[in-house]
């Protein structure tokens, strides 16, 4: 599992450093597709201009003559690798995209999106931080952001959890159990023992995860100063920065972790089957994600946290109770499991 | 033969299995009614937003009334007139209205689509256009959409349930949206089938028949490694006995197989059936869109690009779409439980065995260059068949006989492989 864990963080990392040139590119192919789109229309309203003079086409002009001029000094801005300048002119650039529309252009960017990258550029030029592609920057803080959107989820929890439960349902199945009964100690406290054991595999694993994460990037790329304070952007508009954003995952991810344990511990020493307990796990989170899907993403539902990245985005203001929810689920789960196996033998 | 049965009968005393098996039916069709409960409810939603529209209507209309009877006692004619003509046009909006929203309720579409169908012949003519956020909706999908209208109109089929009740897109490889654009077009274009087939064809894209062939082969597919463990050596009993070990070998496969297809069909037949707690089972020719490719460029491939205005499509009943993906299906089921087979031959742990196969067949779609006779390019069965995968590989081989040939053949190299395995390891137990 950890062999896994570690090739999945190593090929990602590499597949992102061999992504730093596409990304530029990319960048480049965008808003050269805005240069034609407004080129385009400013050559058609010229022609127009000739045949009919009118004011408002006139300033019409003006405005995409002057958008594209900008345009074309941000992509030269790109090609240089120059991302202060950049930033500024992105910003110039989609203020003038705005003006644009209001005089009857068309810049097919939505306005509250390049109000929201305005926004974002201003806060990036005052930390002094370049923009990175979220979803694919080798800059430690979005590298750790990156693998807990991957991760952290319905299909990674499953994939945990069913490598896991064989912990638990081996020993029915192998039939240890009718040995370990024997034993001189209570039915609930082996099943504690069990749960906590999970947990610190799981304990083991996250701190890897993260570890990994970070050090990768850290040891092997340039970090810049301030990346920790990377703003980024909330479903509600805000921004959190990058560092909070990470503490904020690490923590939730305990959280999912304690509650997935729980799940794990009911299931495996209720089903006492590996296939049974497997398609059990499966269809519980296939069921929670569907929830989610369907407009289910309560504060109370503790499903709602299991996609880490998209709690922490989506739902800024659930931290911190939703921990409390996380916890308490647990807790609930883990006294069932420990009550339901108090008077139940093994044949 | 009798290996074979007894094979079979050993699976069927397994009670962790019929209760496996069971635990996925009845999650299947408890999935299946939050599924069809959250249609109706997007459905209601739709109504009572309409409902909304129609309060307004009347509020307006009561303003307008208090507007004309200020306008009577001032003897103000031209506000009089104005009014009168605002109270006019409410009037038949508001019959418009209430005759939309119990055709909609009633499910009578004949009329909501005639009217869709005006707008999109508007929206896809050359003068006409449609933007989301500012950003242009390609030619492709309203001349998609529109078709999609007249063949429901045509065949007197019901659209499935979207979060807007007009205007309603089908969503297509040709938008680029980005943005909030791309936010609201992702859920205008969310589609809740309220039947069994309109369901079953709404999951396929999210890989519904690969999870259960996975399933199948993590319950049916251990009838090697699950005799070979530490503690159970049941293998070793078998070899033994006055059986060959083809017999063996092939008995147990085909018994894993058998059980694996079946498991697999009893699951896509609950997922239709599971339309009764919806509108019904559906019908068949409920139109499912196909991609007929682009044209290379003559001047090479990097030249390709896909070309909205140009590119055709059609669309096709479902039951043909149906009998394709059950067809191709089997074949995936066979190359995908081969692989597990062969995998399990080495590895104890039937978790880490299926979590490996997962892992290669979504490794192999994802890393391996899409080719016509690459098994790993038919693992999304969904776009394979509706020629999304050949028209963005500009590759129009791929499809479902090339499929069906790639993955047969290469599924029976595994299984050869597998047979091979299976000897070498017979060899070591012995040993």
């Amino acid at each position: 599992m950890l062999a896994g864990t570690l090739l999945l963080i190593g090929t990602l990392f590499i597949r992102n450093v061999m992504q730093q040139d596409v990304v530029r590119a990319e960048k480049i192919e965008w808003f050269s597709g805005y240069m034609q789109e407004v080129a385009t229309q400013n050559r058609t309203d010229r022609q127009m201009l000739q045949e009919t003079p009118l004011e408002e086409l006139e300033q019409k002009l003006d405005v995409g003559v002057a958008l594209q001029n900008q345009l074309n000094g941000l992509i030269l801005s790109i090609e240089n690798g120059a991302w202060e300048d950049e930033l500024q002119q992105e910003i110039d650039v989609y203020l003038t995209a705005i003006d644009y529309k209001e005089v009857k252009g068309n810049y097919s960017f939505s306005n509250g999106d390049m109000d929201e990258t305005i926004r974002l550029n201003e806060q990036l030029l005052l930390l002094g931080l370049p923009k990175e592609d979220i979803g694919r920057s080798v800059q430690p803080p979005l590298f750790i952001k990156q693998i807990v959107s991957l991760v952290l989820n319905p299909f990674g929890l499953t994939v945990l959890l069913v490598l896991l439960g064989t912990v638990i349902t081996r020993e029915f199945e192998d039939r240890n159990m009718q040995m370990v009964y024997t034993f001189p100690i209570p039915k609930w406290k082996y099943v504690f023992v069990k749960f906590t054991g999970l947990l610190l595999t799981g304990l083991i694993w996250l701190s890897v995860l993260f570890s990994a994460s970070y050090l990768l990037p850290a040891l092997t790329v340039e970090s810049k100063e301030l990346i920790f304070d990377y703003p980024l952007s909330l479903a509600n508009g805000s921004f959190l920065d990058a560092g909070t954003y990470i503490n904020e995952a690490c923590i939730y991810s305990v959280g999912v972790l304690l509650f997935a344990i729980g799940v794990l511990t009911l299931v495996g020493f209720m089903a006492r089957q590996t296939i049974i307990s497997s398609v059990v796990i499966l269809a519980v989170f296939a069921g929670g994600w569907m929830s989610i899907r369907n407009g289910m993403d309560l504060l109370w539902n503790p499903f709602t946290y299991v996609n880490v990245n998209e709690a922490i985005i989506n739902h800024a203001d659930y931290f911190p109770t939703g921990l409390i929810v996380l916890f308490g689920v647990a807790a609930v789960l883990l006294a069932i499991a420990m009550w339901g196996s108090r008077k139940r033998g093994v044949s | 033969m009798r290996q074979f049965l007894f094979e079979n009968k050993k699976m069927m005393k397994k009670k962790s299995v019929w209760a496996a098996v069971f635990i996925t039916l009845l999650s299947l069709l408890v999935l299946s009614y939050f599924h069809f409960s959250a249609a109706d409810r997007i459905r209601n939603g739709n109504i009572v937003k309409q409902e909304n529209v129609l309060a307004q209507y009347k509020i307006w209309i009561e303003d307008a009334e208090t507007e004309l009877q200020i306008a009577e006692k001032n003897s103000d004619a031209e506000t009089g007139d104005a009014m009168a003509a605002v109270i006019e046009k409410y009037t038949q909006s508001i019959v418009n209205q209430e005759k939309w929203i119990s055709d909609y309720t009633q499910r009578e579409w004949k009329t909501i689509l005639e009217e869709d169908i005006a707008d999109f012949e508007l929206y896809s003519s050359e003068d006409g256009s449609m933007a989301i956020e500012g950003q242009r909706v390609k030619s492709f999908t309203l001349r998609a959409a529109l078709e999609e209208k007249r063949w429901f109109l045509k065949n007197g089929i019901d659209p499935v349930v979207q979060n807007t009740s007009y205007n309603l897109f089908v969503p297509t490889i040709y938008e680029d949206f980005t943005g909030r654009a791309l936010d609201y077009w992702k859920q205008v274009t969310a589609r809740y089938g309220d039947t069994g087939l309109t369901y079953f064809y709404g999951m396929m894209p999210n890989f519904l028949m690969q999870i259960f062939i996975l399933i199948g082969c993590f319950l049916f597919g251990n009838s090697i490694s699950g005799e070979s463990g530490k503690k159970k050596k049941g293998l070793q009993l078998h070899f033994v006995q006055p059986v060959s070990k083809t017999a063996l070998f092939l008995s147990k496969y085909v018994s894993g197989l058998t059980a694996t297809l079946i498991f697999v069909g009893l699951l896509v037949s609950a997922i239709i059936m599971s339309g009764e707690f919806g509108n019904g089972i559906g019908s068949l020719e409920y139109p499912v869109l196909v991609y007929e490719g682009a044209e290379p460029n003559p001047y090479g491939s990097e030249f390709n690009a896909l070309i909205p205005e140009n590119d055709q499509f059609h669309f096709i009943p479902l039951g043909e779409y149906l009998k394709d993906v059950l067809m191709m299906g089997s074949g995936l089921l066979f190359f995908t439980y081969s692989l597990y087979f062969l995998l399990a031959l080495g590895i104890r742990n039937q978790s880490i065995t299926i979590l490996v196969t997962g892992g290669i067949l979504f490794g192999g779609m994802t890393i391996l260059p899409v080719s016509a006779y690459n098994p790993f390019t038919y693992v999304d069965i969904h776009r394979a068949l509706n020629g999304e995968i050949a028209t963005i590989a500009f590759n129009p081989a791929i499809g479902f006989q090339h499929g069906m040939l790639a993955l047969f053949v290469v599924g029976t190299a595994v299984l050869l492989a597998a047979f091979i395995g299976f000897h070498v390891k017979s060899r070591n137990v012995a040993a």
